[in-house]
């Protein structure tokens, strides 16, 4: 198995300014037991304050204690909302930043587990994710796409997502929009996770019967993969190809 | 296609509030003497500040998406943002957040979370207090507006073009404003057309009108020659204020008629806006 993971904050940003997290486990990959492979990532929105470290609780904790359904999703988000308030207030905040924290922070959730058996030679296994706005997660096997989740075409994405908030009264629009999905996985195959706009861009070569996980493999082959993601994430970004937004894959060759 | 460029810290766009400062606003508002049009349109100003820097706000950061112009009009013509900020025809939204002249403590009933409301003190940040004084030099006002416009679209020609919002009683004492406005509405960036959007704020008790497609229904001349003066709403920000549950045609134009257009932020995209945020 090979796991990658490449990220790029928008253009004139700094990378600390990068609002999307990931988290995985186990950190040296499932060929080293028999523990499934939990990925998570999420994408705080960029229109709301604090965002970041929600993003971060919510995929350290799926990585933690995996949530298989609304029920799971709701009570971790009472939790973490708790946390998240405790991590913002423990100083006083300017008054922009209480009001804007008042509103809530907001983020995505895809949370992925990969099942493997337990023979010594892993062939195959079921997956299951979880997801809640339009961060993506897509399977491709024998040079098709064969599984793309929760969004389906280019078309799906929009400027303003159901995302779950660390504000609990928000969340009730929420839990109807809480997507579970579950298939199988064999020796081959490759999953990528990204938010969306690498997954939009994704999509929209697809429908144009490109092949858009070939430039998502070919970083991997490049001899400096990470400056080879940014030049082609620069590229496509000034040719509009590309939302200027942050970006993130995880690519996971099974 | 216009209006398509992204607002972002790397490519951001002004808004340039002229604000009357006219003695004529001391008058009562909308058919209330006790309201003074110069407290409504000091309040209107605060109000568009305070959401623009909330919807920038990304923590202990505000992101210099919007870079801000205001320009009083009344007894001199003149940049009327106070404190580190003044005297400077274009602030950085940052700079506008951490200097408002002071905050004030608000009581506002709040969401207590388990289904009720209960009442909370917030700080309401104030950049203006009203003033009225002079006569309404709207002309002088809308030419250093196009002359500031033109510096910043020399220097950001490729991003959203600037937004100028003029609040006003509308009675110009320097000339007709009308071809001032066309000029400006004429000038642009490689994105589209510089936009002008007009709020009146009358002493006639007439209804608030918000974003109307003709001038039919309008009060009077002032109100007239006012919505002639503001840009037809671009096509995203139609889209939005219809998604907003406004009542807006194609036509519609970036005007109000004794009516807060603090909506109008709400109409540019600028990220990711939680669906369950609105």
């Amino acid at each position: 198995m090979t796991f990658s993971k490449y990220y790029l904050q928008k253009r004139g940003e700094e990378a600390s300014d990068y609002a999307d997290a990931f988290s995985y486990e186990p950190k040296n990959g499932p060929a080293s037991s028999n523990r499934p492979l939990v990925i998570a990532i999420s994408d705080g929105a960029s229109e709301s304050a604090f965002s970041k470290p929600w993003a971060k609780m919510l995929v350290r904790s799926f990585v933690k204690r995996p949530f298989r359904s609304v029920d799971d999703v709701r009570s971790e988000v009472q939790l973490l909302s708790q946390s998240w308030h405790r991590a913002i207030h423990y100083r006083p905040l300017q008054w922009f930043a209480e009001e804007a924290a008042a509103l809530g922070a907001f983020a995505t959730l895809l949370g992925v587990e990969i099942f493997t058996d337990s023979s010594e030679s892993i062939k195959s296994g079921d997956w299951s994710a979880i997801a809640i706005g339009d961060s993506c997660l897509f399977q491709v096997r024998d040079d098709q796409l064969i599984e793309s989740f929760p969004l389906l075409h280019s078309a799906d994405f929009g400027n303003s997502p159901t995302l779950l908030s660390s504000n609990v009264s928000r969340n009730e629009l929420v839990w109807d929009k809480v997507l579970v999905r579950s298939s199988a996985w064999k020796t081959g195959d490759v999953f990528f996770l990204t938010t969306d706009a690498l997954a939009h861009w994704f999509l929209f070569q697809h429908e144009r019967n490109e092949r858009p996980w070939e430039i998502f493999l070919g970083f991997n082959q490049d001899g400096n993969p990470i400056q080879s993601f940014s030049a082609w994430v620069k590229t496509q970004r000034s040719l509009s190809q590309l939302k200027d937004d942050d970006v993130t894959l995880l690519s996971i060759k099974l | 296609m216009s209006y398509q460029a992204e607002i972002s810290r790397a490519n951001p766009t002004c808004f340039i509030f002229l604000i009357d400062q006219s003695g004529s606003m001391t008058d009562g508002w909308a058919g209330d003497s006790n309201r003074k049009k110069a407290d409504e349109l000091a309040t209107i100003i605060n109000r568009l500040l305070q959401g623009l820097v909330i919807r920038n706000t990304t923590g202990d950061d505000v992101k210099d998406r919007f870079h801000i112009g205001v320009i009083g009009y009344g007894q001199a013509v003149n940049s009327s943002l106070a404190g580190p900020a003044g005297g400077q025809e274009l602030v950085p939204l940052s700079t506008i957040a951490k200097n408002p002249a002071r905050l004030e403590d608000r009581v506002k009933r709040v969401d207590d979370g388990a289904g009720g409301t209960i009442n909370q003190t917030v700080r309401f940040p104030i950049w203006f207090d009203p003033v009225a004084n002079g006569g309404t030099p709207m002309c002088q006002a809308l030419s250093e507006a196009s002359r500031i416009v033109q510096g910043w679209l020399s220097n950001h020609p490729g991003g959203f073009p600037p937004v100028v919002i003029n609040i006003t009683d509308g009675e110009a004492t320097d000339g007709n404003p009308l071809a001032i406005a066309e000029n400006i509405r004429q000038l642009s960036s490689s994105d589209g057309n510089v936009l002008l959007f007009n709020i009146h704020l009358s002493s006639r008790s007439a209804g608030e009108i918000l974003y109307p497609s003709d001038d039919g229904g309008l009060a009077d001349e002032y109100a007239k020659l006012l919505f002639q003066m503001s840009s037809v709403m671009p096509p995203k920000m139609f889209d939005e204020a219809k998604k907003g549950g406004y009542s807006v045609s194609e036509t519609s134009r970036g005007f109000a008629f004794n009516a807060n257009i603090v909506s109008v932020i709400d109409f540019l995209e600028i990220g990711t806006r939680p669906g369950n945020l609105r």
